[in-house]
């Protein structure tokens, strides 16, 4: 444990008596700060605060290297930010470092040419960075444009080693990028960069990738050994051909999460893909968001997934376009056909009857067909629904009571009652009351301990505005 | 039972699974084997260990902490300022009381304890300015004139942010 300090304060006046925070050891002190910084939720700069208290407070907070290991760097970016980056970097040592590098206009501007996040702007931030690149444990960057990340993938296309880097994850939050038919820009810079040098020897402890919008050489070997693999709203035109995702995903045979939001690999309408060539023993959690429900089916079929337990299914056209969504009829019947009770092959994309929880987002079809596919969820054990038609409800058996609820947010305003919420409001009024729940948008069930041949029958959903 | 003789020279006994909690006494107890002899506790009062027994008594069969545990913690960067029920309101005492709690427990190297002291007291640091911080624990500023300057520099980091 602790050493006692071995003299009393360093500037405090002989004369002055000790105060109950004199007596502690400046190492006890330093884990107290710790104990306070470790906290995702604490903000970075708070250990600023901390070395403003007092000269002692001030040399253990610079002494103590881990304090300054987290970095958030903020839009709008400005030399004092430059400043304080160097400074941070310099007193965390050889700390492993968590960076953030947060460059998204809180005006939600996507505009390539005049997005205040330029490559002059990023350029001093991105230079600084990567030359502590050694010490780098989990770095992320969110950003409108492309700009940003192209700076740092230009600047990180030759380094040779990322040694500590566990999770990685680069947004470029445009959603709009992966609507149907829409092709990458600006297209100057569309020419793919390695990913952090490209080679799996240089980020041998990488795990976790998130890419949102961000292309890169596929067929380099840096995308390997991961549990962890995001893929989302990329332009279709930008992403791998089958060949190379199956080489990333083959290179992952522990990957126990996998998310596909929007395309996945460019697979041609008049091509015929194997079933089942993408093994995939260890997943656990999939997500799958779909902008096109034929490519989707196409895709998912060249799924084997036998440990699959979670699944999540997303209409992405409600986040492109919010009167985007498709019907999802043909999609659930399909999936009902092929991953129900008698499956036609030895491969099962998604083993619908081993399935313990399932996620619903934005996907909507017909009562019937709802309930045929939760007649195939003999193992659910929680369902989660979030922006589910009411049609939907209607094929609800209410033996489910709130008691089962175990989470909801996102509650509309109470003016948006009316016709919609009638299956909500008869199911959960009480007492001549309405429940609050019943103006839920988001809805998550724990069927445990429900009969498992009532479960088929449940359904939970958001209210629609 | 185990007997413990505090640096105020009071006499406690305990059982032993209660004191051995503390990872200083399990290991003397280990040293010695089976005695009757009293070990003394000179840096912790009776006032203090009658607060750590009770603590201690509390937690009686709980798993110990693993000696990986800080490493594996450290790794997963999990750790939070939470502290359960009980032991809140067993660590709702005066400031040098607390202070006291945190010495014994990280002497006697009992980590539970040390870490709901540690805890308690970044609890009362977070979300304070330097000057509320420094009223708080009644502590000087000493800086010197260089250091201010630094300060004033450093402050217009956290400006805006």
């Amino acid at each position: 444990m602790f050493r006692r300090r071995s003299s009393a304060t360093s500037r405090r006046s002989r004369t002055q008596s000790l105060t109950p925070m004199d007596m502690l050891p400046n190492e006890l002190l330093a884990h107290i700060f710790s104990t306070i910084m470790d906290e995702s939720t604490e903000n970075p700069l708070f250990v600023i605060t901390l070395s403003h208290v007092s000269s002692r407070w001030r040399n253990v907070a610079l002494g103590t290297g881990c304090l300054w290991a987290r970095i958030n760097i903020t839009f709008p970016l400005s030399d004092i930010d430059l400043e304080r980056t160097k400074t941070y970097l310099t007193r965390s040592g050889t700390y492993p470092l968590d960076i953030l590098v947060d460059v998204r206009d809180p005006d939600w501007d996507w505009n390539e040419d005049a997005h205040r996040a330029t490559w002059q702007v990023m350029v001093p931030f991105v230079r600084l960075l990567v030359a502590h690149i050694h010490q780098w444990r989990k770095f992320e960057m969110l950003s409108d444009t492309w700009v940003p990340i192209f700076t740092l993938l230009f600047y990180t296309k030759t380094v040779t080693a990322a040694p500590l880097l566990e999770t990685l994850s680069l947004s470029r939050c445009n959603a709009y990028m992966a609507a149907r038919g829409q092709i990458f820009h600006p297209s100057v810079l569309r020419d793919a960069l390695p990913l952090l040098g490209g080679h799996a020897s240089s980020t041998r402890k990488l795990r976790r990738v998130t890419l949102v919008g961000v292309h890169t050489i596929w067929t380099d070997t840096v995308l390997r050994n991961l549990t962890h693999l995001e893929f989302k709203y990329h332009s279709s035109d930008v992403m791998p051909t089958a060949e190379a995702f199956g080489a990333i995903l083959g290179g992952c045979p522990h990957l126990t999460e996998l998310s596909i939001v929007g395309w996945g690999p460019i697979l041609h309408r008049e091509v015929q893909y194997a079933e089942g060539v993408f093994q995939m023993p260890s997943l656990r959690t999939f997500t799958l968001g779909f902008v096109d429900a034929e490519y989707a089916m196409k895709l998912l079929l060249m799924f084997h997934t036998p440990a699959l337990r979670k699944f999540v299914l997303e209409d992405v056209n409600k986040v492109i376009s919010p009167t985007g969504v498709e019907n999802a009829d043909a999609f659930l019947e399909w999936l009902v056909a092929r991953c129900g009770p008698t499956p036609t092959t030895l491969t099962i994309p998604v083993p619908l009857r081993r399935l313990r929880s399932v996620e619903l987002h934005s996907v909507h079809a017909h009562q019937a067909t709802f309930s045929r596919l939760f007649a195939q969820l003999p193992s659910l054990e929680q369902l989660t629904c979030i922006d589910i038609p009411n049609s939907a409800l209607l094929a609800l058996t209410p033996v489910c009571t709130p008691t089962h609820l175990l989470h909801a947010r996102g509650c509309a305003n109470s003016s948006a009652k009316g016709r919609t919420r009638r299956p909500w409001r008869s199911w959960f009024k009480q007492g001549g009351t309405i429940h609050p729940w019943s103006r839920c948008c988001v809805l998550r069930w724990n069927l445990r301990g429900i009969d498992p041949l009532r479960r088929p029958l449940l359904l939970a959903s958001r209210v629609q505005k | 039972m185990v007997l413990l003789v505090t640096s105020d020279n009071e006499q406690f006994n305990a059982d032993k699974d209660v004191v051995e909690r503390s990872v200083l006494i399990k290991n003397m107890l280990e040293d010695v084997g089976e005695s009757d002899q009293p070990i003394p506790l000179p840096n912790v009062s009776s006032s203090v260990l009658k607060k750590v027994l009770e603590y201690c008594e509390h937690h009686r069969g709980e798993p110990l902490p693993s000696a990986d545990a800080d490493q594996s913690q450290d790794e997963t960067r999990k750790r939070t300022t939470d502290i359960s029920e009980w032991d809140q309101k067993f660590i709702t005492v005066d400031q040098e009381m607390l202070f006291e709690i945190i010495l014994a427990a990280n002497y006697l190297d009992i980590k539970s304890l040390l870490d709901v002291g540690c805890k308690t007291v970044a609890n009362m640091i977070k979300g304070k300015t330097p000057e509320e911080i420094r009223k708080l624990f009644n502590i000087v500023n000493d800086f010197t004139p260089e250091e201010e300057a630094q300060i004033k520099k450093e402050n217009e980091w956290a400006e805006d942010r």
